[in-house]
């Protein structure tokens, strides 16, 4: 389980806190989504959760343990271990074929290559994608290439996944697809984290943290 | 959340970390190309001048030493300084020298046959050096000797050579003469001598002993230690020689080509350092986003340092090889010398140093870049 304790962020010394004394718990096994207007600190919340940021004030705990203060080595090897990302623009290396792509993640995970690759080309399977396994990502469509980063995300099966606006180029029946594996693996017992300012996903979420942009939050549902 | 706990330890494979330079090196194909070509320019450029100086220089400093610079000389001009026989085979023992050997006195000889000419011969004890070539013959064994080229015509020694007998004691018999020498380089002077072969044990006391040192550095140290431990019974009568002029002018020949092989060789990396530079920093920020994606998904900055430089050093590699490989093709063409193999593996180091100290900074500041702003889409 993710949460924070008093949870304060500011981009700079003296400015207002993007995020100010917040505290909350994200249930695993279930999605939960962040919200909120433009500029409210969504995404800032979600990258504080994943660890790419360090807190101003107070902290985020993984399993009930202090977890921003690990020095940074140690935070990356957390999220390379037990954290997907899925961004809002699928984020390929044009200049890999997609199957390298989707065993991205692999790699720092520490994953062997020989079963990264058996089980990147499982996820695509599932997801649709197997025939495009030695395309470029600029030869496959947004929609595709979202699922790409959906088979990336879920590659190293994840006990986190973190997305940041997944469906926001997407049409509906891509942005379905994506949804779907994401509720999907959060039914495996993970934490689905996602910063959306959708509000029909954020209804279908099993949980909303609502922020404002004073930085202060509100949740709905089983966030604690 | 303990990343022991979990199926995947969060620490990269080195294999597949190496795995992962090489297809990057591949897929980033503009960089890696622009490194390869920047390097073997430099290597290349560095070989053909620089490369050209030193093989000037060895050839210089070669034929400075071929000169004597490594070869000390022990008179007794008075013939009262009693070199004793034993020296020249206690000192080819001592680490450092190369070979010693030692002569006796003057003797003038003549052919008994013929005997209207005459030569100096000396006794040789010890091993006699390679400078000594035998073009006729073969070497002598105690109680036999070898003419020098300068005096066989003196002596009327034909084809088949002949004996020498003292001019001043006609009686005595003769000594074969089996072979005869050329001496070259610094014992040169000796073309016109005779040498007869003699045991330690047959000799009286000696006037001269050779002595080669194995290098120019040593031989400080060998003169020192003739000094204190001379093998004369009176030592104030010796006289040590050292080739003090020949190493001042090797020294200050080498000092000279070396200053100038030096700046030519820093402008040349400092060109390549600069291209270098800017072919990283151009990568670099052409693959922010990678960088940024790579950090969320899990990479240290440690990590991502190490790629980066890794798949710099691929292209960098190729380069060098490429470069090496043209250059020393191009003076063996140019000029038939080739620098040494120490100088060729040095330039390629340098050449690998520099890559890595221009590129590891701009890798560094690349992974230390803060990943939000990159990854946000506006």
């Amino acid at each position: 389980m993710v949460g924070t304790r008093s949870l304060s962020f500011a981009y700079h010394a003296g400015a207002a806190p993007v995020i100010d004394d917040v505290t909350l718990d994200l249930p695993a096994g279930a999605v939960c989504a962040l919200t909120g207007p433009s500029g409210s600190g969504k995404s800032t919340l979600l990258y504080l959760l994943a660890l790419m940021l360090r807190p101003t004030g107070g902290e985020v705990v993984w399993d009930g343990r202090p977890a921003s203060t690990l020095p940074d080595a140690a935070r990356s090897r957390l999220r390379a271990a037990h954290v997907g990302f899925v961004f809002q623009d699928a984020l390929l290396d044009p200049s890999r074929t997609v199957l390298a792509n989707v065993c991205d993640s692999a790699l720092f995970a520490g994953m062997p290559r020989t079963i990264a690759t058996e089980r990147a080309r499982d996820l695509m399977g599932r997801f649709g994608v197997e025939h495009r396994g030695d395309h470029r990502p600029g030869e496959i469509s947004g929609g595709q290439a979202q699922r790409v980063a959906i088979c990336r995300a879920l590659l190293t099966d994840p006990r986190v996944v973190f997305a940041d606006e997944p469906t926001g180029n997407l049409d509906d029946s891509s942005a379905e697809i994506v949804w779907q594996a994401l509720t999907d693996h959060a039914a495996t017992g993970a934490t689905v984290v996602v910063a959306t300012h959708d509000k029909t996903l954020a209804v279908r979420a099993d949980h909303e943290v609502r922020l404002t942009v004073e930085g202060r939050v509100t949740t709905r549902a089983g966030v604690a | 959340m303990n990343p022991t706990q979990g199926r995947w330890s969060g620490v990269p494979r080195v294999r597949d970390l190496a795995r992962d330079a090489v297809d990057g090196a591949r897929a980033g194909r503009t960089t890696t190309l622009t490194l390869t070509v920047v390097l073997a320019v430099v290597c290349f450029a560095v070989l053909v001048t620089t490369g050209q100086s030193a093989a000037s220089e060895a050839r210089i400093v070669e034929q400075i030493d071929s000169a004597g610079t490594r070869l000390i000389a022990l008179s007794d001009d008075g013939g009262k300084a009693g070199i004793q026989a034993t020296a020249p085979d206690r000192l080819a023992g001592l680490s450092d020298v190369t070979w010693a050997f030692g002569l006796g006195d003057a003797v003038d000889m003549t052919n008994p046959a013929l005997s209207d000419g005459r030569a100096a011969s000396r006794s040789v004890v010890g091993d006699l050096p390679t400078d000594f070539a035998i073009i006729q013959g073969r070497p002598p064994r105690p109680g036999e000797a070898i003419a020098g080229t300068g005096v066989t015509a003196a002596l009327h020694l034909g084809p088949g050579l002949g004996t020498i007998q003292p001019i001043a004691a006609p009686g005595e018999d003769p000594v074969p003469v089996v072979g005869v020498f050329e001496a070259t380089g610094p014992l040169a002077h000796l073309d016109d001598v005779i040498l007869i072969a003699a045991a330690p044990e047959d000799a009286e006391t000696l006037r001269y002993v050779y002595i080669m040192a194995d290098d120019v550095a040593v031989i400080d140290r060998l003169e020192a230690v003739l000094r204190t431990s001379s093998p004369a019974l009176d030592p104030s009568a010796l006289t040590v020689e050292t080739p003090a002029g020949a190493i001042a002018l090797r020294d200050v020949i080498a000092g000279r080509l070396g200053a100038t092989s030096r700046q030519l060789m820093a402008v040349v990396m400092g060109v390549g350092a600069a291209i270098v530079a800017v072919t990283m920093a151009s990568a670099t920020a052409s693959r922010r986003r990678d960088f940024g994606r790579r950090r969320a998904l899990g990479a240290t900055r440690s990590a991502l340092v190490a790629t980066t430089l890794a798949q710099s050093s691929l292209g960098a590699l190729a380069g060098i090889a490429l470069g090496t490989t043209a250059g020393v093709a191009t003076l063996a063409a140019t000029t038939g010398s080739l620098p040494s193999w120490r100088f060729v593996a040095g330039v390629a180091g340098l050449a690998l140093l520099l890559t890595l100290t221009t590129a590891t900074p701009i890798a560094a500041h690349a992974a230390h870049r803060d990943p939000l702003r990159i990854l946000r889409v506006p």
